[in-house]
């Protein structure tokens, strides 16, 4: 029992010592720009966990779910080696994709329902599985290809809305609504907590179950550390590569179902991108070191800060920009003191 | 393609180089950093620290060629903090870099919400752009002269480091020093060559480089501050100098191309194409140029990366199951 609280206390000194050291920095920084950091804080505060019946808390929440999400399929790859920082093109993609079987197709409700989220995970995985390919056989980084395909993604579901399946009759750049038997409930009122949210932390529970208990997950772990090894050992580690960025990508394409199916119930272009959910989710994964537990726990987190934004500009006159500037900070903490202790994330270290 | 006359339109040939300039300052940036074995995957993050300096240095202190120094200032910044995690830190290379990007592209933001009080973008009559300078003769030669001539100072500038580079790194004993340390750092070392200070030298002057990078964006191609205004163009500098491998005329020929490209797709725009498509060209050409760069790459030269030594592996097991 000893041991393990001292296992705990290793795996979490680093993180917390970043968030505390963000949380300080971004204090100084508030100072600087002449805000008042307590009263900065105490906003943040309430607008993450605050608020009429804890509405703020169910805010953050919800912010959380695709942030976890993203951050457990970023944190698939990262744990295999691969750093696939393409989630947003694939969400997106995932989402435009399923929207428009959604809307179109002709088949019974629940076929459709299964078709979309089908769809989303093919379409997602697919995309992210170009990267490992491209790798494997031409050699590109995943970490440049994953990145670079984000533009793309992006662009060509603006286009498919803009030109081809926009809804004429709102007004706005967005895609019909999909029919309402296919709208995942809510399970609180007046709130977007849908109950499609109940899959994130069975995801998480079976991802750690995946990495922790089985042979597959045995050898991402054992590809996260060392390919060569593996590759010695018999593996196919392109083949295991090709899997996982699918795998990965998948994640990510049920995430952008789930905020299409679960949320706004249409496609809107900027719906995923804006709030920086990928980016965040990178953030998230980078700092619970891709452990699926700990992204559940540094996604709540990083919702928080950020969903707490909102609520320091509405009640103090800090910026909700400085939560973007403190998630950067803890990251670039976790970066300084694994690097100095040279225990790093998973990567080869050719050099200092 | 009905009509290609566009390609003669002194406008568009003109537009050429304003797109190629950024990229190729950033690019040989990163071309440096990889001369003393560091894949500097931040250049994005600089150069948007160079865009927000640029933009602040010349509404405050009313002068172009200040904010050009400012912004020169900023990205150095950030490529301080880079040298400081990666050098001295010894900071996994990939982390540390998106970390970089990230908190360039948030600080810029938050900038320029305390300092401006503004979201999304500024501009100001009082925001001061970089003039246009011709050049005597070769001004009124038909395409030559709308291509090469009429520019921003900051473009002349940028083929002038293409040589600055060259020399630099063939031509002084600190580039045999750099080229030395990244080929090995360790037998560098034990030479007395002190690798922490040349890899951190690399370093800021890429941030110099995409601080001039930042600054034709923000001063030169519009006259204003837009967030993450750099849009991927530090990601595609890094495939540029892949593509280039690393040598200075190499890097300066696929800025060209991408440039190019990235002017195509405006160029498209302009002839009734849908911007979201157009838009989409210059990283899927990036991407291709990629596979090229693996397809025509002389092997030799290439040290065996670790995957590389696992496909080799890969293929023995083959052979003996087979």
């Amino acid at each position: 029992m000893d041991s393990r609280i001292l296992n705990f206390w290793k795996a979490i000194k680093l993180p917390l010592l970043a968030v505390l050291g963000g949380f300080v920095l971004g204090a100084l920084l508030m100072i600087l720009a002449g805000y008042n950091p307590i009263t900065g804080y105490a906003a943040l505060l309430d607008g993450a966990f605050g608020g009429k019946r804890s509405a703020n808390l169910v805010g953050t929440l919800v912010r959380a779910a695709p942030i976890i999400g993203l951050a457990l399929g970023a944190g698939l790859a990262f744990k295999g080696g691969y750093f696939n920082i393409g989630g947003e093109g694939q969400m997106v993609l995932g989402a435009i994709s399923s929207t428009l079987v959604g809307i179109y197709s002709p088949f019974p409700i629940w076929i459709t329902f299964l078709l979309s989220l089908f769809t989303a995970i093919l379409v997602s995985g697919t995309y992210a599985w170009i990267c490992a390919r491209m790798d494997v056989r031409f050699k590109i980084p995943v970490f440049i290809s994953s990145l670079l395909l984000n533009y793309p993604a992006n662009y060509f579901a603006t286009y498919l809305v803009n030109h081809h399946f926009r809804d004429r009759a709102s007004g706005v750049v967005q895609t019909q609504k999909i029919p309402t038997g296919l709208q995942i409930p809510k399970i609180i009122p007046n709130s977007q907590f849908h109950a499609g949210i109940i899959i994130i932390p069975v995801l998480v529970i079976f991802l750690a179950w995946l990495l922790k208990k089985t042979e597959i997950g045995y050898k991402i772990r054992m590809s996260g550390y060392n390919s060569k090894f593996l590759a010695y050992g018999g593996v196919d580690t392109g083949k295991l590569e090709m899997g996982l960025l699918f795998a990965s990508g998948a994640i990510m394409g049920l995430v952008g179902f789930l905020e299409v199916f679960g949320t706004r119930y249409r496609y809107i272009p900027g719906m995923l991108t804006t709030p920086l959910y990928a980016w965040t989710a990178i953030t998230t994964a980078i700092l619970a070191d891709s452990n699926p537990l700990g992204i559940l726990i540094a996604g709540f987190l990083m919702s928080a800060i950020q969903n707490g934004g909102y609520g320091m500009e509405r009640m103090s006159e800090v910026p909700r920009e400085i939560s973007r500037v403190i998630q950067s900070i803890i990251i670039m903490i976790i970066c300084a003191v694994s690097g100095l202790r040279g225990s790093l994330l998973r990567s080869d270290k050719k050099d200092s | 393609m009905e009509n290609v006359s566009f390609l003669t339109d002194p406008i568009f040939l003109n537009s050429i180089f304003r797109f190629v300039a950024p990229i190729l300052f950033a690019a040989l940036g990163g071309m440096l950093c990889t001369h003393v074995g560091i894949t500097n995957i931040a250049l994005e993050g600089f150069i948007i620290m160079g865009c927000f300096g640029a933009v602040l240095g010349s509404y405050f202190l009313k002068s172009a060629f200040l904010g050009v120094i400012t912004g020169v200032l900023f990205s150095v910044l950030a490529s301080l903090l880079y040298a400081f995690l990666k050098v001295s830190f010894g900071a996994d290379e990939v982390v540390v870099g998106l970390a970089l990007n990230l908190f360039c592209s948030s600080m810029t933001v938050f900038l320029l919400r305390s300092i401006f009080k503004v979201t999304g973008s500024f501009t100001s009559p009082d925001l001061k752009g970089l003039g246009i300078i011709n050049i005597p003769i070769i001004r009124s030669i038909p395409i030559v002269g709308p291509l090469f001539s009429g520019h921003t100072a900051l473009i002349y500038i940028s083929w002038l480091f293409v040589f600055l580079t060259y020399i630099l790194l063939y031509r002084t004993a600190f580039g045999l020093r750099m080229r030395g340390v990244g080929e090995h750092s360790e037998a560098s070392a034990t030479l007395g060559v002190n690798v922490h200070k040349t890899k951190y030298i690399a370093i800021l002057l890429s941030g110099v480089l995409c601080g001039l990078a930042g600054a034709q964006l923000s001063l030169g191609n519009v006259t204003m501050f837009v967030e993450d205004m750099s849009s991927g163009r530090g990601w595609i500098a890094i495939v540029a100098n892949l593509l280039g491998q690393s040598l200075p005329l190499g890097v300066f020929l696929s800025s060209l191309l991408f440039g190019f490209v990235t002017s195509l797709s405006f160029r498209f725009q302009g002839l009734g194409w849908a911007s979201e498509l157009t838009e989409m060209l210059p990283y899927i050409i990036t991407i291709i140029s990629l596979i090229l760069v693996y397809i025509f790459s002389d092997k030799k030269r290439k040290r065996p990366s670790k995957e590389i030594l696992a496909y080799k592996n890969e293929q023995m097991n083959h052979r003996i199951d087979g």
